[in-house]
């Protein structure tokens, strides 16, 4: 299954490789009657990163949560391996669920656990592992993201880097086979925001797993991606590799690109003229 | 810009304290009313000079008003706010204004955003008939009673598999909630529950004293609180204490996305949180009824005791009015409150919606709900004892 791209190049190489374990196919969702993801397709494969980039509001959050699972689309279908998952039995679903990771915005750590519990929940809730084996994979995952010897830290005591940072250590603690990362690098530093981003491309390559990631950092989005889509009032404008995606001539994708205020990208919302607004009392 | 002009002016700033910031005068000739505004027109400024100059016009009533903004030595949007009130009472009255002597670096804040500024975006919304809102409101309440029912069920199952394989139990976790809900409310309980004893005590001795029954209080004190009021204040601490705080630490959780990550980690919330809580409530409910009902037992005798009886006569009169049926009929009810109160938070909790408002409502919600439901279900097992005469 080809991939469609706006810029009419042919797949990566890397993604030629993979076996396709995300697929969204024209999926819409409407909130109060309120369209906010209208005929969305996607595609990843083992081993890729597809970067999901749009203003705050333009529908990608509300995409990410539906393709993980936790909304379900009105129309279209998402499958994840090859499985419908609005159609799956609850018990089969959970069966999923443990095959990919989810890193939230905020790190999304239960506040009453201290670091090292945080990243053993799953392991202890879902396996049967032994209590030494947990401790073992616990401190590899915290060393993978630089984070061993805070063990025993409560999430309340970390700054947000470290918090997103015992995130993905959480996701990555059943090794799982796809990443849905949102907003990763959000209120972060320059410099956390390179040690994420960094982050990101070593669990992509050195694990091979298909990551989704969605961001309107572009510096980090084109550090990640293998493959990008641009979101706009929730739908697909743009969509191919970040070289096509810094080239293109499309007027909205590089006023977003480029961070532009001027542009086609409306700043305001109002429709009335202001003075007439003020006058009118 | 902005920054500029305001350096370039700042040494026009009023220095002495009882000196106005900006002064206003009017002047009437004719159908033309010319206001004469000086100083700064900040917020301070225009806060001095709003009601003059609205006066004047309002006094006046002039087909046409010149504003003289000559002395004007500084102007933000404050100042342009009292020019837009000036320019909309004028044109209200179907006169104009016209503004002369404005230092020209402030014409931007007058003219504000010129309208080609705006794009057409039509974010006006479709007028809802009654019948839509009623299909809304039905669709909504059949929603909450479907999830009530499912939250319900959940429960259940879950609860099964934790009799099952007790293992599953967070064990720890239990025994945290149960020293927030239980042994933290020790001293309220057991406080409220000796007032209330002594309150009781006093109230009922009044009638009481006309036939010299007094120790009789005694009887009654013993009766209600242990088969009523003990389970009951109880109820409502733990509800108020604990319930709230169910919901606004699963509502908060919910907010901070935690329970989303649960979910996509594949392990169920009622499980993780609910169970925890729920078989908490039902472990404290009664040990702390007991509490209460011992703390009323007590107040009374210090009533009865002042009132010049022995403790010994007190206690025969308590031990032969109550025995192990009345003690037990109130005790057990306590069980199905502290289920329903921890559940009901918990719900309420994994009900709630974005942003801290949402966590404060749900806590509210917890509440009333908790206390309703175990007043109506205090009102199944009185008609139940009374049926079974218990």
């Amino acid at each position: 299954m080809k991939t469609r791209f706006s810029g009419g190049s042919s797949v990566s190489e890397k993604a030629q490789l993979g076996v396709e374990v995300v697929r969204a196919d024209h999926i819409s969702k409407a909130f109060d009657g309120r369209m906010v993801l209208s005929d969305v397709s996607l595609s990843v494969r083992k081993g890729e990163t597809l970067v999901v980039m749009g203003r705050s509001g333009s529908g990608k959050t509300t995409c990410l949560r539906i393709l993980m699972g936790q909304e379900t689309a009105d129309t279209g279908q998402v499958l994840l391996f090859d499985q419908n998952i609005a159609t799956l039995k609850k018990k089969d679903l959970n069966g999923i669920r443990r095959r990919f990771g989810v890193v939230f915005q905020s790190g999304a750590l239960l506040n009453s656990l201290n670091v090292f519990e945080n990243v053993a929940l799953p392991l202890r809730k879902l396996t049967e592992l032994d209590r030494a084996v947990i401790e073992i994979v616990v401190k590899l995952k915290l060393e993978q993201v630089g984070l061993r010897g805070f063990e025993y830290l409560m999430p309340a005591q970390l700054s947000g880097g470290m918090r997103k940072r015992v995130g993905i250590a959480r996701a990555l603690a059943l090794d799982p086979e796809i990443i849905f990362y949102d907003e990763p690098t959000s209120g972060l530093d320059p410099v956390m925001t390179a040690v994420i981003s960094q982050l990101i491309r070593e669990i992509s390559s050195s694990l091979g797993v298909a990551s989704v990631v969605v961001t309107h950092d572009m510096e980090s989005a084109f550090s990640v991606a293998d493959q990008m889509l641009m979101l706009y009032l929730g739908e697909v404008v743009a969509r191919g590799t970040p070289e096509e995606i810094r080239g293109t001539d499309e007027e909205l994708v590089r006023q977003f690109v480029d961070g532009k205020a001027e542009g086609p990208i409306p700043l305001r919302q109002a429709t009335t003229d202001l003075l007439e607004d003020l006058l009118g009392g | 810009m902005f920054a500029g002009t305001h350096l370039e002016h700042e040494d026009t700033i009023v220095t002495s304290a009882d000196q106005r910031a900006a002064t206003a005068s009017a002047e009437s000739s004719g159908d033309t009313l010319t206001i004469t505004v000086t100083g700064r027109l900040d917020a301070d400024g225009v806060a001095t000079v709003w009601n003059e100059s609205l006066a004047a016009l309002e006094a006046h009533r002039p087909k046409r008003t010149v504003l003289d903004a000559g002395g004007v030595t500084y102007l933000d949007n404050s100042g342009s706010g009292l020019i837009v009130e000036l320019r909309r009472r004028m044109r209200e009255a179907g006169g104009t204004l016209e503004i002369e002597g404005l230092a020209k670096g402030y014409a931007a804040l007058i003219d504000l955003f010129p309208a080609e500024d705006y794009d057409e975006v039509d974010t006006s919304r479709p007028p809802v008939s009654a019948v839509v809102k009623i299909g809304r409101a039905t669709v909504q309440t059949l929603t909450d009673l479907r999830n009530q029912v499912s939250f319900l069920g959940e429960v259940t199952v879950n609860l099964a598999s934790v009799m099952v394989h007790p293992a599953r139990l967070r064990l720890k976790e239990t025994i945290r909630i149960m020293e927030g809900a239980g042994t933290d409310a020790v001293p309220l309980v057991g406080l409220l529950g000796f007032l209330i004893g002594v309150i009781l005590a006093f109230q009922s001795a009044i009638p009481m004293r006309t036939y010299g029954a007094e120790l009789y209080v005694s009887d009654l004190v013993a009766i209600v609180m242990v088969r009523e009021l003990g389970p009951l204040i109880t109820a409502i601490i733990v509800a108020g204490r604990s319930g709230s705080a169910f919901a606004a630490e699963i509502g908060t959780m919910k907010v901070n996305e935690e329970i989303d990550a649960l979910t996509t980690m594949g392990i169920p919330a009622v499980q993780f949180l609910v169970i925890p809580r729920i078989i908490a409530g039902v472990i404290v409910m009664p040990l702390l009824t007991i509490f209460a009902n011992l703390t009323g037992l007590v107040g009374a005798a210090l009533v009865v005791m002042g009132m010049g009886y022995p403790l010994t006569a007190y206690a025969n009169r308590v031990t032969s009015a109550i025995g192990m049926g009345d003690v037990m009929s109130g005790l057990v009810k306590t069980l199905v409150f502290g289920a329903i109160i921890a559940g009901i938070g918990c719900l309420r909790g994994l009900q709630t919606g974005a942003g801290a408002l949402s966590v404060g409502k749900s806590a509210t919600r917890s509440v009333v709900a908790g206390i309703i439901l175990v007043l109506l279900t205090d009102m199944v097992f009185a008609v139940l004892y009374y049926l079974i005469d218990l």
